[in-house]
């Protein structure tokens, strides 16, 4: 399977959790893009989609993510009261409850998703609980779960080959000095 | 991948004469949705394995097998579907999936090998169960069911609370399974073969080792899918699989289950198609509703075999022809004078009462629906909570 290529650190060394992150357009992405200006770090375990609400995120999103191997999943989002849409956050949190439910009952452990509500553009606070976040994975070690069909391998192999035939961008060439007419 | 050529030799489609009885039984044909059985029929055999393998209609059919009911020349129709859905998977095509594809990841999470799911909470201690046992009750997805559908108020986890206290009632103390897996029905009707193997493998492995000679289920689906399918796909199970409609009904030919109770009420059955026409259990169901004194049980306009569809199959379609559907089914139940519908599927139970929650058709489908089997036990134990 192809990776990657990994530009920030991740969380160190043992077991590397894999996070989907979920980010609200509005009110947590612009934080990260704060804590990116402020070069405040993050581990790098967290891929991130940026969304225009956390209320288009539903269960099927979701558990989606843990189908194909997600370690955890982070939801961050706007607090109550200050959606942009004025009622995605509070959609969100019932859902959120919905898909804990599954995970316990699944055995997965309700931690494995978790929503946080960022205020608006504060990089650091999101950046720190994605921290924490990623710590917490970790202990809790790596999700039972990764499911492999004819499917997502003929997507993988696609993929390989796609990578394979692009070419990297040409090195800039040096000047020539101009000639002498 | 089988051969298309094969799959149309084998289920008989090349038998087809066109009369179109198949069409005029159809439910979505009869709600204008463009879709025709015989059509599909016709152009799965005259234009073999290129066009109708990418054609959306295969995704339409809702395999409840009415059309095979009245098929003169026996055409396996809904075998037929499944097996062009299975070739048209290995291409990468599928159908659409409903509320976003949850209950498919869903699936697809119950096949990792190493889970401990944590299913049985709701197990009271009224109820008894065993850790082995000769019988087993397979519960289903009934507890997932409820935390999904919590908004549309369906309680499916009243089927086996209800199932589980007759079986005692009875003598029975069943095992159940702590890891038990989706029975995969869904998947394998959605043409995902693969996937359906890897959970009834898992499944069949578990109930082996649990030494049950009988599987007791409540849910229509899951007692097909056990009862047909596994055999097909994993090889012979080495259990019985028996519906608990049929237990109660041999119990009551034999005298071990009396009703005392009188039941002031009129009721009317609904068939499943998974458990009418795909499995042949119409009797067992209704020889139990008549032996409670005071019940009176309808009938429908359309009923057994002519049975309405819920209008929707394996969380693929939801439109508004299924809606249609479901609505003409509640309009048809509503008019037997009865107050209570019963039925044996909980996906029915899920279906009919979205169609209930829309607020643009009206009050004249708001009707109580219930599984059979809790009605039943209600009967014997009125006011119980534990099967509440």
């Amino acid at each position: 399977m192809p990776r990657l290529p990994r530009i920030r650190e991740t969380s160190g060394s043992g077991f590397e959790p894999r996070i989907v992150g979920f980010v609200c357009n509005w009110g947590a992405y612009s934080g990260l893009e704060m804590a990116g200006i402020k070069q405040i770090k993050y581990p790098a375990n967290v891929h991130l989609i940026r969304v225009m609400c956390l209320g288009r995120i539903h269960a099927g999103l979701v558990l989606k993510a843990f189908e194909m191997g997600a370690d955890g999943v982070v939801l961050l989002g706007c607090p109550s009261g200050e959606c942009h849409y004025g009622t995605g956050i509070d959609k969100t949190k019932e859902t959120v409850g919905q898909i804990k439910k599954m995970l316990n009952m699944l055995g997965m452990g309700s931690k494995r998703v978790h929503l946080v509500e960022v205020p608006p553009a504060d990089g650091e606070f999101a950046a720190r609980r994605l921290t924490a976040f990623v710590k917490r994975t970790q202990e809790m070690g790596p999700s039972p779960v990764k499911y492999t069909s004819k499917q997502a391998e003929l997507a993988h192999e696609m993929i390989a080959l796609f990578e394979k035939d692009s070419k990297p961008y040409p090195a800039p060439v040096a000047a020539q000095p101009e000639k002498n007419l | 991948m089988k051969d298309t050529k094969k799959i149309i030799a084998e289920t008989r489609a090349l038998a087809c004469l066109d009369c179109g009885k198949c069409t005029a039984v159809c439910a979505l044909s009869r709600h204008g949705s463009g879709f025709s059985p015989r059509m599909l029929v016709y152009d799965a055999v005259h234009d073999i394995a290129s066009g109708i393998l990418r054609d959306h209609r295969l995704w339409a059919c809702l395999t409840c097998a009415s059309c095979e009911s009245v098929c003169t020349s026996g055409v396996k129709y809904s075998e037929l579907i499944k097996a062009l859905r299975g070739e048209a998977h290995d291409l990468g095509i599928t159908g659409q999936c409903t509320h976003g594809g949850a209950l498919q990841a869903l699936m697809h999470i119950m096949s990792a090998d190493d889970l401990n799911q944590s299913r049985l909470d709701w197990v009271s201690k009224q109820l008894e169960i065993a850790t082995k046992s000769e019988t087993l009750f397979f519960v289903g997805c009934a507890p997932y069911f409820d935390v999904f559908f919590a908004d549309l108020e369906v309680a499916t986890l009243r089927a086996p609370k209800g199932s589980i206290a007759l079986l005692n009632h009875l003598g029975i103390v069943p095992a159940l399974l702590p890891n038990e897996r989706c029975c995969g029905h869904d998947l394998l009707t959605s043409g995902d073969t693969e996937g359906f193997r890897k959970l009834a493998k898992i499944n069949v492995e578990q109930i082996r080792q649990t030494g049950a000679k009988r599987v007791v289920i409540s849910c229509a689906e899951g007692y097909h899918t056990l009862k047909s399918e596994y055999p097909r796909y994993v090889g012979p199970t080495g259990f019985e699989v028996v519906h608990i409609t049929e237990v109660l009904a041999r119990a009551l030919a034999e005298g071990k289950l009396k009703f005392t109770n009188t039941v002031n009420r009129k009721v009317v059955y609904h068939d499943p198609c998974r458990l009418g026409r795909l499995s042949g259990v119409y009797d067992a169901p209704r020889a139990i509703l008549k032996a409670i004194p005071g019940l009176e049980v309808t009938e429908m306009r359309f009923n057994r075999s002519m049975a309405l569809c819920c209008g929707t199959q394996s969380w693929m379609n939801c439109g508004a022809v299924n809606k249609q559907i479901q609505i003409e089914l509640l309009r048809e139940a509503r008019a037997t004078g009865a107050d209570l519908l019963l039925t044996a599927c909980p996906k029915c139970q899920i279906h009919l009462k979205c169609a209930m929650h829309d607020e643009k058709v009206g009050q004249d489908i708001q009707m109580e629906i219930e599984d059979v089997t809790r009605f039943v036990a209600s009967a014997v134990w009125p006011g119980r909570r534990f099967i509440a």
